[in-house]
C-alpha cells in the first residue's frame, strides 16, 4: 500500500489554516488512512490504493478540509479553451489506443512541489496505471515544445532522441535494450512492430510512452508552463489520472488549459473532462446498511464533507462525484462516503438478532478426536507447511518423484510443489531435533494434495505419526495404529504385506479398510534415517482420515 | 529409623530372642544367613544405632587330624577295652597286641587303660595278661571328642580338664580367635521391628505384608527427570479456541478447496483481472494442473457481465473484457473469503452465519514477519436486516471472548466490501495496539451474481499475529519450526 509523509506546515498551505502534528495523528485515520509512523515533523500515513488522490498534500488537504468542515462540497476546477492540437495516429489503436492531454500555465514549482508531482505521477503509474501498462503519464516543459503535437506509431529503429538523463541520442529499440526504464517496462510494447512516440511539429521526440520522456522537455524549478500527456488502454482511468494530476497543479496555483485531440477520421475530443459524474442513492438504503436513522440533513452534510455536490429530493440523493475520485462505482460506495462524512465512531455497536446454531465441520471434529487419541498415546503434534519441494517430499525419503501439484511461479526454489504425504515432513522434523531427548514421538494431521487419474487436484485429510528411539519397531507403530483406528471406529481393519521405499522391505504393511487402502505402517528404512542424519530406529505410519470425515458428514 | 530389609529384621529378632550378645557365627547359625550378608546388615544396623559391635578374644577347641580319627573309631583305650571284653575280660598281652586293629596306637591304648584304671596287667603263669572287669562309662574326654566332631567349639563351653588332657595327647588343638560380638543397643531394644520398603509391590499388597513394612521416606525436594506430555501444537490449541468462540456465537464452520480457481478466489469477489493482487509475485499459481473447468455457466456469465459493465448490480463494472481463461487458472487460495462465498452460494436462505479458520497462501518472501503459508480467521453473517453497526457489535463480542476488551474501528478499503472498516485491538499481553481484521459489507457486485439478496457482513484477519503476541513470540517462523524443545516446553497461558 502506498505511503506518504504528511508535513503539517505544507498541509496548512493547501488547507488555508494551521494544523498541528498531534491533530493530524488523531484525525487522518478517519479518512481511511493508517498511521504508519509519527516523526518529529511529519506523520507517515498509509492510504488505500482506491484513493490515489491521497498521493499529495494538496489531495489530502482537499479531503481533510471537508472533514474539518472548512471546505465543503464539490471542489470546482475549470479549464480554458484549447490552443494546442494533439494529433492521434489511428495505427496506435491496437497498441496503446487512448490519449488524454492538458496544459497547465503559470505554475510556480519549488523543489518540494516538483518532488510531490513526481510522486503523484509514480503512484498513478503503479496503481490505476497498473505499473504503466494501463496508464502512463508524461509531464513536459511546454516552452520547449513547438505545437501541434503528434502521437504516432513509429518504427523502433527509425526514430531517435535523447532519453531523460542520457547524454546521447538513442533509437527506440536501443532504449528498450540499454536504458533501465526500457528494460523494466519494455515488455508492455515489445511485441508490437511499431512503438508509440509523441513528437512536436519539428519532429523532436517529447516522449516514448510508457517508457521514458525526452531530456528535451525536462521539468525544472524554472518551468512555468506544462504539457501533460496520458497514454492508456482505458479512457476512464486515463482521464481520471489526468484529473488527479491537474487538481494538484490547480491547488498549487496553476491555470488549466484544455487540449484538443484530433483523430485521423477528423473527429475530436477535448480534455480534461471535469464534468461531474452523477449517481443517485436512497436515504433508506444508506440507513439500512449503516443501521442508523440519519435525517436527510445529516446525509446531505455528510456528502458535502466528502466533497460531493448534492441535490436532495425526498428519499433520493443525487450526488456529483469529484473528478479525481476513481473509486465510486456503485451507490453502495456512496453509503461509505456518508459513513465517513458522518463519522464512523458515531456508529455505535449493535448485536444482530438472528438465532443460529453453531457447528464445527466434520473434518475438524474428526481431526480433533484423532488428535486427542494421539496425544494420549504420547505423541506431540507438529505443524508443517503444505508447500514443499521434490527433494523433501521424495528424495529424502527414497520415494520416487510422482504425479504432484506443482507451483508455476514460486519466489523460492524451496517451494515448488504441494505435499502428497505427511511422513516426509515428520522425518524432516526428527532430523532437525536430534539434540532433543529421546524417545521422540510426533504426529501431524492435515491436508495432502494428490492428482486424480483425470488430472485434477485431490485433497485428502491425512494423519501420520513417527516414533524414534533406540528400540522403536514395527510392532510399536502397529499398536499405535490399531489403538487409533479402534478408537476412531475404523472397522474392519486388515493389515497386508506392503511396499513403500520409505520403509524397510518386509517390515511394512498396508492398512486396508472396507477393502480400500487406508494407509501404511512400518519401520523407516535405514537409508532414509542415514539420509536425514538420524541415529535412532524409527517406526511410523500414515492414514487417510477422509473416509471417516465422509461418514461424519452424512446427515 | 527403620529397617532396610528382611535380613536386618531377622538379625534384630535373633538378638531379642536370645537376649544376649551374639558372635557372628552364632548369629549366622541362628538366622540361617551367610556371613557376608549378615555382616553388611549388622553394619547398617550399627550405623543406625540399633546394635553395637564389640570384639572378644575366645579360645576354641578343635579336633586334630588324629582327633578326627578317634572321633570316628573311639579313643584307643576304649577300643582296647572292647577287644579284651570281647575275649572274656582276660587276654594275654601279646595276643591282644596282635589282635588290636591299629598297632601304632596299642602302646598308647595300654597306657591310658592303666591310667584310667579301666583294666590291669597281671602275670598269669608268668605270662602277662590284660584284665578288664567291666565296660567303663563314657569319660569326659570322650564326650569332648564327640562334641567337637561336629565342629570347633569355644573352650569355655567344654570340660577344661578334659580339653587340657586331650590337648596334651595331641587329639585336640586349642586356638585363639578374635570374634566380633553383636548386641542390642537401648534403641535397638525399643524399636518396632518393621522393614522399610522403597517400592510398594503388588506382592506386599496381595499378602497384606505392607502392614509389617515401613514405606521409606523420600527426599521430596530432590530433582526428578523432566517429563514431556504428548501435546497439541500451539497453533492447534489457538485454532480450537477461535473455532469454539465462533460456534458459541452460533456460527457454522465451512471448508473449501485449498487449490482454488481464480474464479472463486478473485472474480466472484469482484477483484478486477488486472488487480495487482492477482499478479505472479503475490499469488501462487499452479503449473500442474494449471486450470479447472467452471461448472456453473450461468454464474460465470453473471460474473463476467458484472466485471465488464456491472450487469444488474447497479455498478459501472471494471470495464474492459473479462477473460474466462484467466478465471479458470488454479491458484493456492490467497484468503478464506472464497470459502465463505462458495458456502453462501450454496446457502442462500437467511440467516447464514458461517466461519472458517484455515490455511491461506501468499507468494511472499519468508521473513520474521511474513510467511508464504499462514492461517486466516473469517466470519460471515448474511441476514435480512444486518448493518454496519451489527458488524461492530459482533466483532466487539468476538474480541471480548478472546480477552481483548479495547477495540477501535477505522474506515478502510477492500475490493469486495463496501463500506469497509478495519479494527485495531489492544493486546494486554503485549501492551500495544494491533491491527487485526479487515471487514465490511460485501459489495452488491459480489452478492448479486451469487443470487444473494441480503446484506452480508464479513470480516477476516491473520491468526498467527495474535498468537505470537499471546506467546510472546517475535518471529513468526517459530510457529512452524517444529522445534521439539519449544513444542515440549512452550507455555500456553491464556
Amino acid at each position: 500500500m502506498p505511503v506518504i509523509e504528511v508535513y503539517p506546515e505544507r498541509l496548512s498551505r493547501f488547507l488555508g489554516i494551521d494544523v498541528g502534528l498531534k491533530q493530524l495523528v488523531e484525525d487522518l485515520p478517519w479518512l481511511a488512512t493508517d498511521i504508519e509512523d509519527v516523526g518529529e515533523r511529519f506523520v507517515k500515513i498509509e492510504y488505500n490504493p482506491n484513493r490515489p488522490d491521497f498521493s499529495s498534500h494538496a489531495g489530502i488537504a482537499r479531503a481533510y478540509a471537508g472533514f474539518l468542515e472548512i471546505g465543503l462540497g464539490y471542489p470546482d476546477a475549470v479549464s480554458s479553451s484549447p490552443t494546442i492540437r494533439f494529433h492521434f495516429d489511428s495505427r496506435l489503436r491496437g497498441i496503446r489506443g487512448v490519449l488524454c492531454s492538458a496544459v497547465v500555465r503559470n505554475v510556480e514549482l519549488v523543489e518540494e512541489d516538483l518532488k510531490e508531482v513526481i510522486n503523484v505521477q509514480e503512484v498513478l503509474h503503479q496503481g490505476i496505471g497498473r505499473n504503466r501498462r494501463k496508464v502512463s503519464i508524461g509531464i513536459h516543459d511546454l516552452d520547449k515544445i513547438r505545437p501541434p503535437v503528434y502521437y504516432m506509431a513509429a518504427d523502433p529503429d527509425a526514430v531517435s532522441f535523447k532519453p531523460l538523463g542520457i547524454e546521447r541520442r538513442m533509437t527506440l529499440s536501443e532504449v528498450l535494450k540499454e536504458v533501465d526504464k526500457g528494460l523494466e517496462y519494455g515488455y508492455i510494447i515489445k511485441r508490437f512492430e511499431k512503438y508509440p512516440v509523441i513528437v512536436d511539429s519539428t519532429g523532436e521526440v517529447l516522449s516514448f510512452p510508457p517508457i521514458i520522456n525526452s531530456e528535451l522537455t525536462r521539468l525544472t524549478t524554472e518551468t512555468r508552463n506544462l504539457f501533460i500527456d496520458v497514454t492508456a488502454l482505458d479512457e476512464y482511468y486515463a482521464s481520471r489520472a489526468l484529473n488527479i494530476l491537474l487538481y494538484v497543479f490547480k491547488d498549487m496555483g496553476g491555470s488549466i488549459e484544455a487540449v484538443k485531440i484530433i483523430y485521423d477520421d477528423g473527429s475530436e475530443k477535448t480534455f480534461p473532462d471535469f464534468k461531474p459524474k452523477t449517481m443517485s442513492v436512497e436515504a433508506s438504503y444508506i440507513n439500512s446498511l449503516l443501521g442508523k436513522n440519519l435525517s436527510n440533513a445529516e446525509i446531505y452534510r455528510s456528502f458535502l464533507k466528502c466533497r460531493f455536490s448534492v441535490v436532495n429530493g425526498g428519499n433520493m440523493f443525487k450526488v456529483g462525484i469529484p473528478p479525481y475520485r476513481v473509486d465510486i462505482m456503485h451507490n453502495v460506495d456512496l453509503v461509505e462516503e456518508v459513513a465517513i462524512g458522518y463519522g464512523l465512531w458515531r456508529l455505535t455497536p449493535t448485536y444482530p438478532g438472528a438465532s443460529t446454531i453453531g457447528l464445527k465441520h466434520p473434518e475438524t471434529i474428526v481431526q480433533d478426536k484423532a488428535r486427542l487419541i494421539m496425544i494420549g498415546l504420547g505423541f506431540t503434534e507438529v505443524f508443517n507447511f503444505l508447500i514443499t519441494n521434490e527433494d523433501q517430499n521424495y528424495r529424502m525419503v527414497r520415494r520416487p518423484v510422482g504425479e504432484r501439484a506443482r507451483l508455476a511461479n514460486s519466489s523460492s526454489v524451496e517451494l515448488t510443489m504441494l505435499r502428497d504425504s505427511l511422513l516426509p515432513g515428520l522425518i524432516r522434523n526428527l532430523s532437525s531435533n536430534k539434540h532433543e531427548k529421546y524417545p521422540q514421538r510426533i504426529f501431524e494431521t492435515g491436508p495432502v494434495i494428490r492428482i486424480s487419474e483425470e488430472g485434477s487436484v485431490l485433497t485428502r485429510v491425512s494423519l501420520a505419526g513417527v516414533s524414534a528411539h533406540s528400540s522403536a519397531s514395527f510392532s510399536e507403530a502397529k499398536s499405535v495404529v490399531l489403538s487409533l483406528l479402534n478408537n476412531l471406529c475404523f472397522e474392519p481393519i486388515v493389515f497386508r504385506k506392503g511396499e513403500d521405499p520409505l520403509f524397510t522391505p518386509g517390515r511394512v504393511a498396508k492398512i486396508v479398510f472396507n477393502n480400500g487402502p487406508l494407509g501404511v505402517v512400518g519401520e523407516v528404512h535405514p537409508e532414509v534415517l542415514e539420509l536425514n542424519g538420524l541415529e535412532n530406529p524409527t517406526a511410523g505410519f500414515e492414514i487417510d482420515l477422509t473416509p471417516l470425515i465422509e461418514k461424519y458428514s452424512k446427515p | 529409623m527403620s529397617l532396610e530389609s528382611r535380613i536386618e529384621k531377622d538379625i534384630m529378632e535373633a538378638l531379642r530372642r536370645t537376649g544376649r550378645a551374639l558372635g557372628f557365627s552364632e548369629l549366622c547359625t541362628l538366622t540361617g544367613l551367610n556371613e557376608s550378608s549378615a555382616a553388611s546388615a549388622v553394619s547398617s544396623l550399627s550405623q543406625k544405632g540399633l546394635v553395637s559391635v564389640s570384639t572378644r578374644e575366645t579360645k576354641y577347641a578343635r579336633l586334630t587330624g588324629e582327633g578326627e580319627y578317634h572321633s570316628i573309631n573311639g579313643l584307643p583305650e576304649r577300643r582296647l577295652v572292647k577287644l579284651v571284653l570281647g575275649n572274656g575280660g582276660i587276654m594275654p598281652l601279646e595276643e591282644a597286641r596282635k589282635a588290636y586293629p591299629d598297632e601304632s596306637f596299642f602302646t598308647i591304648a595300654l597306657g591310658w587303660l592303666r591310667r584310667k584304671r579301666w583294666g590291669a596287667i597281671r602275670a598269669i603263669n608268668g605270662v602277662p595278661h590284660i584284665v578288664v572287669e567291666k565296660e567303663p562309662p563314657e569319660g569326659v574326654d570322650e564326650t569332648v571328642v564327640r562334641t567337637l566332631a561336629s565342629g570347633p567349639i569355644e573352650v569355655s563351653l567344654l570340660n577344661t580338664d578334659a580339653v587340657k588332657l586331650l590337648s596334651g595327647r595331641g587329639v585336640v588343638r586349642v586356638e585363639d580367635k578374635v570374634e566380633r560380638l553383636v548386641s542390642l543397643t537401648e534403641a535397638g531394644r525399643l524399636i518396632e521391628l518393621k522393614v522399610a520398603v522403597t517400592q510398594l509391590t503388588p506382592e506386599l499388597l496381595r499378602t497384606g505384608e505392607w502392614r509389617n513394612v515401613e514405606l521409606k521416606s523420600y527426599d521430596v525436594t530432590a530433582d526428578v527427570e523432566p517429563l514431556y506430555p504428548g501435546r497439541l501444537h500451539p497453533l492447534t490449541e489457538f485454532i480450537k479456541e477461535v473455532k469454539e468462540i465462533f460456534t458459541e456465537m452460533g456460527f457454522t464452520e465451512a471448508k473449501g478447496p485449498l487449490v482454488e480457481s481464480c474464479f472463486w478466489n478473485f472474480d466472484a469477489l469482484f477483484t478486477p483481472q488486472d488487480h495487482p493482487a492477482r499478479e505472479m509475485q503475490d499469488t501462487f499459481y499452479l503449473s500442474h494442473p494449471s486450470s479447472t473447468e467452471l461448472a456453473d455457466r450461468q454464474l460465470v456469465e453473471r460474473v463476467r457481465r458484472t466485471h465488464e459493465d456491472g450487469w444488474e448490480t447497479g455498478s459501472t463494472g471494471w470495464g474492459g473484457e473479462w477473460s474466462e481463461e484467466a478465471a479458470k487458472r488454479l491458484v493456492l487460495r490467497t484468503h478464506t473469503t472464497c470459502v465463505s462465498v462458495r458456502y453462501l452460494y450454496e446457502h442462500r436462505e437467511p440467516p447464514v452465519k458461517v466461519f472458517s479458520v484455515d490455511r491461506v497462501f501468499r507468494n511472499e518472501r519468508v521473513s520474521f514477519k511474513s510467511l508464504a503459508e499462514f492461517h486466516q480467521i473469517e466470519g460471515i453473517i448474511m441476514d435480512k436486516r444486518v448493518t454496519l453497526r451489527d458488524l461492530k457489535g459482533v466483532l466487539t463480542e468476538f474480541y471480548k471472548k478472546l480477552g481483548l476488551e479495547k477495540v477501535q474501528f477505522w474506515p478502510s478499503y477492500f475490493p469486495y466490501t463496501e463500506p469497509s472498516m478495519n479494527s485495531v485491538v489492544y493486546v494486554p499481553q503485549a501492551g500495544r495496539w494491533l491491527e487485526l481484521c479487515g471487514m465490511g459489507v460485501f459489495r452488491p457486485e459480489v452478492t448479486k451474481p451469487l443470487g444473494i439478496e441480503h446484506p452480508v457482513l464479513a470480516w477476516g484477519g491473520g491468526l498467527e499475529r495474535l498468537l505470537m503476541l499471546r506467546l510472546g513470540v517475535t518471529d513468526i517462523r517459530v510457529l512452524y519450526q517444529n522445534d521439539l524443545g519449544w513444542l515440549r516446553r512452550v507455555k500456553l497461558c491464556p
